[in-house]
C-alpha cells in the first residue's frame, strides 16, 4: 500500500457558501433518487399517460367547438386523469420512502451532519428531491400538453398561459404536500418500505375514508380531509370550472392543504432534532 | 488551544454520558481512551455542535461549540465509528460529494477526492461502488471523506474498529501519517491502546465520562527520576538479596526490576552487582507502559485533567 500525504494543489481554493452545499446534496440526491431504472420508467410512462389524454381532451373540446380555441376550463377534465394520480403517487413512494429512512438506515445521515449543514438544510434539500421528482409528472405533464396544445392552434397564447401557471401552481402545492408526507413517514422508520407503504396506505385511505364519510353523512365537510379532494377543490378554482354541487371550497382546500405541509415539515424537524439523530 | 472546554457535560435523559469536563487541549496528536461506554464518542460529537450539551462550554479552533458549530465543521474532519456510507455510490463519487458538502467546488472536490483515496489506498477500487467494498475498504472511505476538504483537525472515532490485524495495521500506517507528516490535529479515540502508541502525542483518558488522565503522553509514561528500571543477567535471588541488605526492594514488572532511586545514588546498584558477580544489561529511567497507566488510572482516583 503506497502512503503518501495528499498533495493538496489546491489548498487555497475559497469555500462555498450554505446555498451551494445544500444545492449539491439536492443535486447528487436527486441523481440517486432518480436515475435506477425504476424511477426512470416510471416516469416515462406516467408522462405519456398523462400527457396523450390531455391532448387527447382539449383537441376534443376543440372540435366540439367546431375549430374555435378551447377555453382553460378544458384543462381540468385532463387533470382529473386517474392516471396522474396514480403514478404520483407511485413516484412519491418509489422516491419519498427512502428520502430520509435511507440515511437513518445507512446512518449517513451522521456524515451529512458532520459538514456544514443545518438540520433544516438537509430536511429542505430532501424536500427538494421529493418535490423536483414529482414535478415530472404532476407539472410537466400540463406544461408540454399546454405547450404542445399552444402550438397546434387548440388554445390562445393567453388561456396557454392562465393554464400554465395553474399547472405549475397545482403541481406545486401538489408535490409540496407528498414531500412533506414522505418526509415525515419517511424519518419514522429506517426502512424504505415501511415508509413507502405508509404513504400509498395514507393517501389511499384518507381519500376513501374521506369520500365515504361524506356520502354517509351528506356532509362536503368531510372531504376537506381528503389531500386530493382538496387539490380538485382548488384546481377547479384555477381552471374555472362553476363548482355546482357539494364540493369543497377552495379557499379552505387550499388552507388545509397548506396547513398539512406545515404540520407535517414542523413535525419531522422538531422531531429529528429532538432526537439527537446523531447518537446510536 | 485547539479545543478548551469548561464543565462541559452531557446527559441523555437519566443516563449520565460525560463531565463536567474543564480541559485544554494543545495542537498535537490526541488520545481518547477509554472503555466501551466511557464517553468517548459523546465528547467527539460535542465538540462537532453535533450534541447539544446539558451543561457548561467548549470551544474547537476558537469557536463555541454552541453558536458557532457550522464554522467548526467547515474546519474538522469526522470519521464516526460505525459504518455510514452511501452504497449506491462509487467511492470517488462519495468523497467528492463529502467535499462538496464540506464546501468545495465541484472541481476541486472531484480533484481532492482523488488525491485522498490515493493516499488512503484506494487508487484501482475508487470507481467501483460502496456495497462492493470490504469492510477495511470502507474504513479507509470513511478516513478519505474525514480530510477531503483539508481540515486542520480531525476526530476520528474508533478507526480500527472491526479491522482484520492487517488491516489494522494499514490503518495505523495511514493514521501516523496523517498524524505525523500532515501537520494536521488528530483525535484518535480508541479503546485499543495499542493503536496509540507510535501516533499521539498526547493523552486523554475517560473513564465513566470522567477525565481521569490527561497530559502529554511521554510525561504521563515517566515515572520520573525516583524510579529506576534495571535489567540483569545473573543470579537475580543473590542480587534482590544484596539489593535488600541496602534497603533497596526491587519489583519485577514484566521483564525488568523497578525500585526506587537508592540514597547513595545508582552506585550502589553497581556494587551489589560487583559483590554478586551480576551483568548489568539496563540501568535508566523507568517509564511504564500504556496499559499500566491505563489500568492504574481507571483502578484509582484522577491524576491532573478535570
Amino acid at each position: 500500500m503506497a502512503i503518501s500525504p495528499p498533495r493538496y494543489a489546491l489548498q487555497e481554493a475559497n469555500r462555498l457558501g450554505r446555498r451551494d452545499r445544500v444545492w449539491a446534496l439536492f443535486v447528487t440526491n436527486l441523481r440517486l433518487r432518480i436515475g435506477s431504472p425504476l424511477p426512470v420508467a416510471l416516469i416515462v410512462v406516467g408522462l405519456i399517460s398523462t400527457v396523450l389524454p390531455l391532448l387527447f381532451t382539449v383537441a376534443l373540446n376543440q372540435a366540439i367547438g367546431r375549430g374555435s380555441t378551447v377555453e382553460l376550463s378544458a384543462f381540468y377534465e385532463p387533470y382529473t386523469n386517474f392516471l396522474l394520480v396514480l403514478f404520483i403517487l407511485l413516484l412519491a413512494a418509489l422516491v419519498g420512502g427512502g428520502i430520509v429512512a435511507d440515511d437513518l438506515g445507512t446512518k449517513s445521515i451522521s456524515l451529512y451532519l458532520s459538514r456544514p449543514i443545518t438540520l433544516l438544510d438537509y430536511l429542505s434539500a430532501k424536500g427538494a428531491v421529493v418535490v423536483a421528482a414529482l414535478s415530472f409528472i404532476a407539472i410537466l405533464p400540463g406544461f408540454l400538453g399546454v405547450v404542445v396544445a399552444y402550438v397546434l392552434g387548440y388554445v390562445s397564447a393567453g388561456v396557454a398561459l392562465e393554464a400554465l401557471g395553474a399547472y405549475l401552481g397545482l403541481g406545486l402545492l401538489l408535490t409540496m404536500t407528498f414531500a412533506a408526507l414522505a418526509l415525515f413517514l419517511s424519518s419514522l422508520t429506517d426502512r424504505r418500505a415501511w415508509a413507502s407503504a405508509g404513504i400509498l396506505a395514507i393517501f389511499l385511505i384518507d381519500d376513501v375514508v374521506a369520500d365515504a364519510l361524506a356520502g354517509i353523512y351528506q356532509n362536503v365537510s368531510w372531504l376537506y380531509a381528503s389531500v386530493w379532494e382538496d387539490q380538485l377543490a382548488v384546481a377547479r378554482d384555477l381552471f374555472g370550472v362553476a363548482n355546482t354541487g357539494p364540493h369543497p371550497d377552495p379557499l379552505t382546500a387550499l388552507l388545509v392543504l397548506v396547513i398539512v405541509i406545515i404540520a407535517l415539515s414542523a413535525v419531522t424537524y422538531f422531531r429529528l432534532e429532538r432526537m439527537e439523530l446523531v447518537t446510536e | 488551544m485547539f479545543i478548551e472546554t469548561s464543565a462541559l457535560a452531557k446527559d441523555y435523559g437519566q443516563v449520565h454520558a460525560l463531565g463536567p469536563l474543564s480541559l485544554e487541549i494543545p495542537a498535537g496528536s490526541l488520545a481518547l481512551v477509554g472503555p466501551n461506554g466511557a464517553g468517548k464518542t459523546t465528547f467527539l460529537r460535542l465538540l462537532m455542535g453535533l450534541l447539544v450539551p446539558t451543561e457548561g462550554t467548549a470551544r474547537v479552533l476558537d469557536h463555541d461549540v454552541l453558536s458557532e458549530s457550522l464554522r467548526i465543521r467547515e474546519k474538522v474532519g469526522y470519521m464516526p465509528e460505525h459504518d455510514c456510507l452511501i452504497p449506491e455510490m462509487t467511492g470517488v463519487g462519495f468523497v467528492a460529494f463529502m467535499g462538496r458538502l464540506s464546501g468545495l467546488p465541484a472541481a476541486v472536490a472531484l480533484s481532492r477526492a482523488h488525491d485522498v483515496l490515493q493516499f488512503v489506498g484506494l487508487r484501482e477500487e475508487r470507481y467501483r461502488r460502496i456495497s462492493e467494498y470490504s469492510l477495511g475498504m470502507r474504513q479507509r472511505v470513511k478516513l478519505a471523506q474525514a480530510i477531503v476538504h483539508d481540515p486542520p483537525l480531525c476526530l476520528l472515532d474508533e478507526p480500527t474498529a472491526g479491522l482484520d490485524p492487517m488491516g489494522r495495521v494499514e490503518m495505523l500506517q495511514l493514521l501516523r501519517a496523517l498524524a505525523l507528516q500532515t501537520g494536521k490535529t488528530v483525535v484518535l479515540s480508541t479503546h485499543l491502546l495499542e493503536d496509540v502508541e507510535g501516533i499521539c502525542e498526547n493523552l486523554l483518558v475517560l473513564d465513566g465520562g470522567r477525565a481521569v488522565v490527561h497530559g502529554p503522553l511521554r510525561q504521563l509514561l515517566s515515572l520520573g527520576d525516583s524510579t529506576l528500571a534495571l535489567r540483569i543477567k545473573g543470579d537475580h535471588a543473590r542480587f534482590l538479596a544484596g539489593l535488600a541488605a541496602r534497603g533497596v526492594t526491587a519489583e519485577l514488572v514484566g521483564e525488568e526490576y523497578r525500585l526506587p532511586r537508592p540514597e547513595g545514588g545508582e552506585r550502589v546498584i553497581f556494587e551489589v552487582a560487583q559483590e554478586t558477580r551480576t551483568q548489568i544489561r539496563y540501568l535508566g529511567r523507568s517509564v511504564q507502559s500504556l496499559e499500566e497507566l491505563f489500568l492504574n488510572s481507571v483502578q484509582h482516583p484522577p491524576r491532573g485533567g478535570a
